[in-house]
Order: C-alpha cells, then structure tokens, then sequence
C-alpha cells in the first residue's frame, strides 16, 4: 500500500466512514443470516447467504465492494472504515482481540510478521494453497511468515524510474540503466538545466527497496533467532550513494507524497522520481503543467547484467484470527485479487499494481497514456514485476523502524555520509527486540 | 427531624444532578488515568525466540520512566516546548494585552468587527489552521515565500532553525484572540468610576493602562498564562502536520507527538503511558506554581 499526505488520508477516513456507515445502514437484515450459516461456510454444500466484514483504508475500494456485492447474491461484503497509517493496526489488533475484529483485512506485507506473532492473523495455508498460480512467486512468499500463509496477494510495488523526458532532452542525456550511469548524468543535468536528479525520500519503505535491489537483508531468522543487518555494506552503499547526490545538489531529498514535492517535480527542478509501480496515480493526479513530459523506465541497477528489482509497498488481503466464513472470505479475497473486473476497477480508481500474474495483461497498462506521452507503461511494470526476488523478509518492528529512519535521515545528509545512522539505527533495532523478548543477534 | 430529611432529599438531588459529570469523568478520565498508571509499570514480553510462543505481560518497576527520560530526542522535545514557553507564550501575551487595553480605550475604529476578526482563527480547528499555515510555508506554493522571494529576501519557514518559530507562529495566530477576548472582559469589569478619578487627577491614557488597569487585571493574565502554558506543552497537531511537509520536524518533536510515536511503536506502548505520565506531572506542578502566582500577587493587591 503506498503512502498519500497525511491530508488525504484525512479524507479518506471521512469517506472510508461515510461508506461504512450506508454499507451498514444497507446490511441490516443481512447480519442475522450470517449467524446461521457459521456452521456451513466450510462444506462445500449450497452455501446460505453470510455477510462478511472487510477492513480497508484505501480509497476506491467501495465501488470494488459493490461490484461483488451485485455479482454474488450469496454473499455480502461490508467495508468497514479503519485509519490509514500505524492507527490502523492498532484498531484492527485491538479488535481482533477483542472478538469483534473483521474477516479480512488489507494489510501491508511489511506488517504480516508483526500481526502474524501478536496473533491477529489466521493461518490459511492449506486453504489458500489451490490460489498460488495465479500470483507472482515473489508477492507469494510477502503474504507470508514462517512458511504459514495468511491471505492472498493484492499489489506489489516493484521499483521503476518515472523520468521527465522533456528535461532529459533538454540536457541531451539518455536514460539511464545504472546507477554510475545515473549519478554521471546527475552532473550533466545539473549543469545544463539546473535540476536535480533524484528524489531521495524520507520514507521508510523507498529506503527498504533501494538497500533491498542491492542485496541486502535487514532481517533474517535462523536457528529460531532474529538476524538483524541493517547496517550492512550493500545497505551502507546505497544510502551513502543518495547521500552523495543529495550534498551535491543532484538529488532531492524529500518526504514525498506532499504539494510541495509535486510542484517540484511539476515546475521541472526534480526529473526522476524512483518509487513501486505503483507511483503514477499520485504523478497523474497531482502533476499539471508537465503531464505529456514524464516516461516510466526500468530502475537503473547496480549491476546490469544481472538486473535485480524490489517492492516499494504491497499488501495483502489477509484473513484475521476468528473469521467465520473461511470459504466465502476466500471467495471474495480471491475475486478482488484476481478477477478481471475487480483488476479494471482497481486500475480505475486507486492504481494499486496486482500481484496477481494476469494483472499485467490489463488494458489500462496496454493502452498508450497520454499522461505518459503516449507511452505503453505495462511492459516496464511487468518486467520490473518480474525482476523480484522473493526472499525478503520483513522483521517484527518495522513501525519503529521506519520512524527511526525518518528521525535519523535528515541527520546524515547532513553529516554527509549515511554510516553512523544505519549503526545506530542497527544498535537501536536490537535492543528494542531484546527487550520485547526476541532472540535476536547481529546478522 | 423534617428538617433532616429535607436536606437528606437535596443532597440526594445534588448527587442525582451531578452524576452524568461525575459519571463522565469516572468513565473518561479517572479509569484511563488509572489504567494508564498501571500500564506505565508494565512491558510486553514476546516468547518463542522469534516470538510467537505467546505474550505476556510483566511488571519492570521504573524501567519505562527511566527509559523516557533518558531518551535524547525525548528530552529534545522538552526543550523545544520550552522555548515555546519562553519565547512564544510572553509575545503572544504582550501583543493579547495590547490589544484588549485598546480596544478597551475605545481608541480603535470598528472596535466589534477588529474584536471578531482576531477571534475568528480561535474558532477554527487546530489541524485545519495549520493545513493552512503548512501552505503558507511551503516555498513551492506560498504567495508570501514567493513575494519575500520577490523582493530579493529569501526565506525557509521549514529550514531545521526555523520551523519551530513556525510552529510558535502558529500557536500565536490561534490563541491571540482567545486570550485578548478574557482580558477584555476582564478590563469591562474594572469599575468606570476608579478610572474616571484617574482621569480627573490628570493621568494620561497610557499611564491608567499600565498602573491601573493592569495590576485590576493581574487575576486574568495569570489564568490566561497558565492555559498558554500547558497548550504550549501539548502542542501537537502543528507538528504532525508539518511533518508531513518538511523532513525536519522529527517523531519527537514535541514531548506529546513522542507519546503518539510510542503507543503506535512496536512493543513501546507502555513507555507512552509513562511518558504521558511524566507530561501530567510536569503539567500540574506548573499549573499549581501559576495560581501560587496568582495567589500571591492576589494578596498583595
């Protein structure tokens, strides 16, 4: 799940609530057949009419609900209102706790090891494993923990470069495909236009993903412990790289997802933004005067030959301890993630990129965008997509973790140089897993 | 013997008139606080080395308080408050004072209107005043960054020196209006007759405002400034909107923002209890030091 500005996030739990509460003026009646049906939903015999709860924060997800909801008569979806941000999990892990949590949740894959040891999250692996095909291996595999799967796959964020293609020409640069390619360029650019670069973004998940395509590993588990390495050389000469671009001018350095990283990048002073897939709703939406200049590009790799690609962002649709309807749950969970009405919907209204292996054949992504100067965006996607790989692991502390990051960052541009944060950052990590009970050591 | 009764059956009614309050604030204030009190002595503790053998809960004595407080970027935060009480609550003050003393003077044309106008940030919601602020600030958007840009004076509301400034300007733009409304009331209320004296013995304008109307309003300034100082030490929504703009308004900004930060952390929530425990400690021990303030000047008048 990608990040908005905490406006619009504001706004959407205002709508997300307005929608709840017509799904539950509307549901009524609906709720005393659900009761009944408990005992049926795991036979396979004509299953009666059950309602089921479904938390989202994410804008666009009601007109998916009533798409369902008017195609399956035997089954009602009621869309409940969570916050968007670290508020939701508290809501969700409290209520699930509580007894009164709903059947399935969105969640992002960064939280499933969290959730999945405070208990709020229903192992479904044998269950869910007739679903595997039909998801990329390496969205699979973020859906779960230990081996235990806990819902199905919903988007992936596999890294891509939007550039805007009138800055480039206007400096006479190429694309570029690697890394020393794209800071070489950075000179040019600067220079010639006065723009910078790059956009480094305060924001834990951007840092994740840029250390990730370079092999690093912050968490890892073995012999029954936690391995933490988030100070590893691979993630040290990454965010030393940004660091180096960001003191010379040739990289922004940035929150994001604000009016002012917008007008940025639309009044021409930014000229790539390196973020999931996932990433051209917020451009489209915000971006004006430039709209017909930005092109999406593979992300520059460090090593060209063998190209590696990571997620920024995703999430799952994962089922919460107690759910009541597992077949019907499913059944929904399986026609958002994968249906190919559910997938348009989705393309039209919140620009999530599927996990779902037939989510790249999508004629929105086939179609030339004019946003994008007529270009086709779904084979960049598609080959970014697939360049995943499948064995990151997220650890048990990413809130704290990423506020860390945000807290330490400025510091190390300042400073120049990202290695005292990422030690510290480190030292910090295992001594708050120590003391929350984790078995944990320097990986 | 009926006498008795009668007043058996009044306070029977007072305590039927005063329960809604009474159970409002059981439920809402004093439960929490408790619970709260419990909490802060407490920690999670995960099993199973990875962790999913199960929680408990277990009792670390001060361990939360001591790692609150010797948190650095903790303390940060209450530093930064209290520049706010140093710097921003006596301006706000001066300019409250200054113009309720004015408008009491009948000295400003249009006097309701001027009145209402100052009061009119007060009546809107702190997170909207500082959307509004944040895009005030922001270079790329904000009509003033670019019209002091304009006339060749550069300047970065959000640059890591200035964005507490920012914050305090908007605090002051809220509560201007607020307290300059009690302190006028607070001068409608000294008597017309001790300042027509004043007046028939010859003092000026500006010599009645500082030695008579002031020390008749010392009671309202140390009330006001008491509310100012607690708000300045929960000051809250204006950081967290401007994080969301600039990189250099952190998770511990102010001492109320690192509470959020801790009960939405992992495993932290309890160190949140502890440090809003400290914050209402050192809310009270400041409050009771104002009104011993007040008390005293209150004697000596």
């Amino acid at each position: 799940m990608k990040r908005r500005s905490k406006k619009s996030h504001a706004l959407g739990i205002i709508a997300a609530g307005a929608s709840a509460v017509l799904a539950l003026a509307g549901c009524s009646s609906a709720s005393t057949a659900s009761s009944t049906s408990t005992s049926t939903s795991k036979a396979a015999s004509p299953p009666a009419h059950v309602t089921i709860s479904f938390w989202a924060s994410a804008a666009g997800m009601t007109h998916l609900v009533n798409e369902f909801n008017k195609t399956h008569p035997n089954i009602t979806v009621q869309i409940g209102a969570v916050p968007s941000g670290q508020a939701k999990y508290e809501k969700i892990q409290s209520a699930v706790q509580a007894g009164t949590g709903p059947d399935l949740a969105l969640v992002e894959y960064e939280e499933v090891p969290t959730l999945a040891i405070a208990g709020v999250l229903d192992n479904v692996t044998s269950q869910v494993a007739k679903y595997k095909s039909e998801f990329r291996p390496a969205a699979w595999q973020q859906a779960s923990f230990l081996g235990q799967q806990y819902g199905l796959p919903h988007d992936i964020g596999p890294m891509v470069m939007y550039y805007n293609a009138a800055l480039f020409k206007k400096a006479g640069i190429p694309v570029p495909q690697t890394w020393a390619q794209f800071a070489s360029e950075a000179a040019t650019l600067k220079q010639k236009t006065g723009a910078a670069m790059g956009s480094y973004l305060n924001y834990g998940l951007f840092i994740a993903g840029v250390c990730a395509q370079n092999g690093a590993h912050w968490f890892g588990i073995s012999h029954n412990s936690w391995q933490v390495a988030i100070n590893s050389s691979s993630c040290k000469k990454v965010l030393n790289y940004w660091t180096g671009l960001t003191t010379k001018g040739y990289a922004v350095f940035n929150n994001g997802f604000n009016e002012g990283y917008w007008g940025d990048l639309d009044a021409g002073k930014i000229a790539t933004y390196i973020v999931g897939a996932w990433g051209y709703r917020g451009l489209e939406g915000n971006l004006k005067l430039t709209a017909g200049d930005w092109r999406v590009a593979p992300v520059p790799q460090w090593n060209l030959a063998k190209p590696v690609n990571s997620n920024i962002g995703g999430s799952l649709i994962a089922v919460m301890k107690g759910a009541k309807h597992l077949q019907a749950d499913l059944e929904f969970a399986n026609w958002l993630t994968t249906n190919s009405t559910a997938l348009a919907l989705t393309y039209k209204y919140s620009g999530f990129y599927p996990a779902a292996v037939d989510g790249a054949n999508l004629s929105g992504y086939s179609t030339p965008d004019p946003f994008f100067g007529g270009q086709k965006v779904g084979s960049v996607y598609a080959q970014a997509a697939s360049e995943v790989s499948n064995n990151w692991q997220w650890g048990p502390v990413m809130t704290t973790l990423n506020v860390n990051f945000q807290d330490e960052l400025p510091g190390s541009i300042t400073a120049g140089s990202a290695n005292g944060m990422l030690n510290t950052i480190q030292g910090q990590t295992i001594s708050e897993m120590k003391t929350s009970g984790f078995s944990v050591s320097n990986g | 013997m009926r006498a008795n009764s009668a007043l058996r059956r009044e306070k029977r009614a007072a305590w039927w008139l005063l329960a809604p309050v009474v159970i409002a604030f059981g439920v809402f204030q004093a439960v929490p606080i408790l619970l709260a009190t419990v909490q802060s002595f407490e920690a999670t503790k995960v099993a199973g080395g990875l962790g999913v053998g199960g929680a408990r809960t277990v009792f670390v004595g001060i361990a939360n308080y001591r790692a609150v407080l010797t948190d650095g970027s903790i303390l940060e935060g209450f530093f930064r408050v209290f520049l706010i009480g140093i710097i921003q609550v006596p301006v706000m003050m001066i300019i409250a004072v200054g113009m309720a003393l004015l408008f009491d003077a009948g000295i400003i044309w249009g006097r309701k209107y001027f009145q209402t106008a100052a009061f009119l940030p007060h009546s809107i919601p702190g997170v909207i005043a500082a959307l509004v602020w944040a895009g005030l600030y922001l270079p790329q958007i904000s009509p003033i960054v670019k019209g002091l840009g304009a006339l060749g004076l550069p300047v970065n509301f959000l640059g890591s020196g200035a964005v507490l400034f920012s914050v305090m300007n908007i605090m002051s733009w809220e509560w201007i209006g607020y307290n300059m409304i009690i302190l006028y009331a607070a001068l409608q209320a000294i008597p017309r007759d001790l300042l027509e004296s004043a007046r028939v013995e010859g003092a000026g304008g500006i010599r009645i405002a500082l030695s008579i109307k002031l020390p008749l309003i010392v009671s309202a300034l140390v009330i006001c400034l008491a509310f100012s100082i607690l708000g300045a030490l929960q000051q809250f929504a204006a950081p967290v909107i401007l994080s969301t703009i600039t990189t250099n308004v952190g998770s511990n900004f102010t001492p109320n923002l690192s509470v959020f930060t801790l009960a939405t952390g992992n495993g932290v929530q309890q160190q949140a209890s502890a440090l809003a425990m400290v914050l209402a400690v050192v809310s009270f021990v400041l409050s009771l030091l104002v009104l011993r303030v007040r008390d005293r000047t209150g004697a000596t008048r």
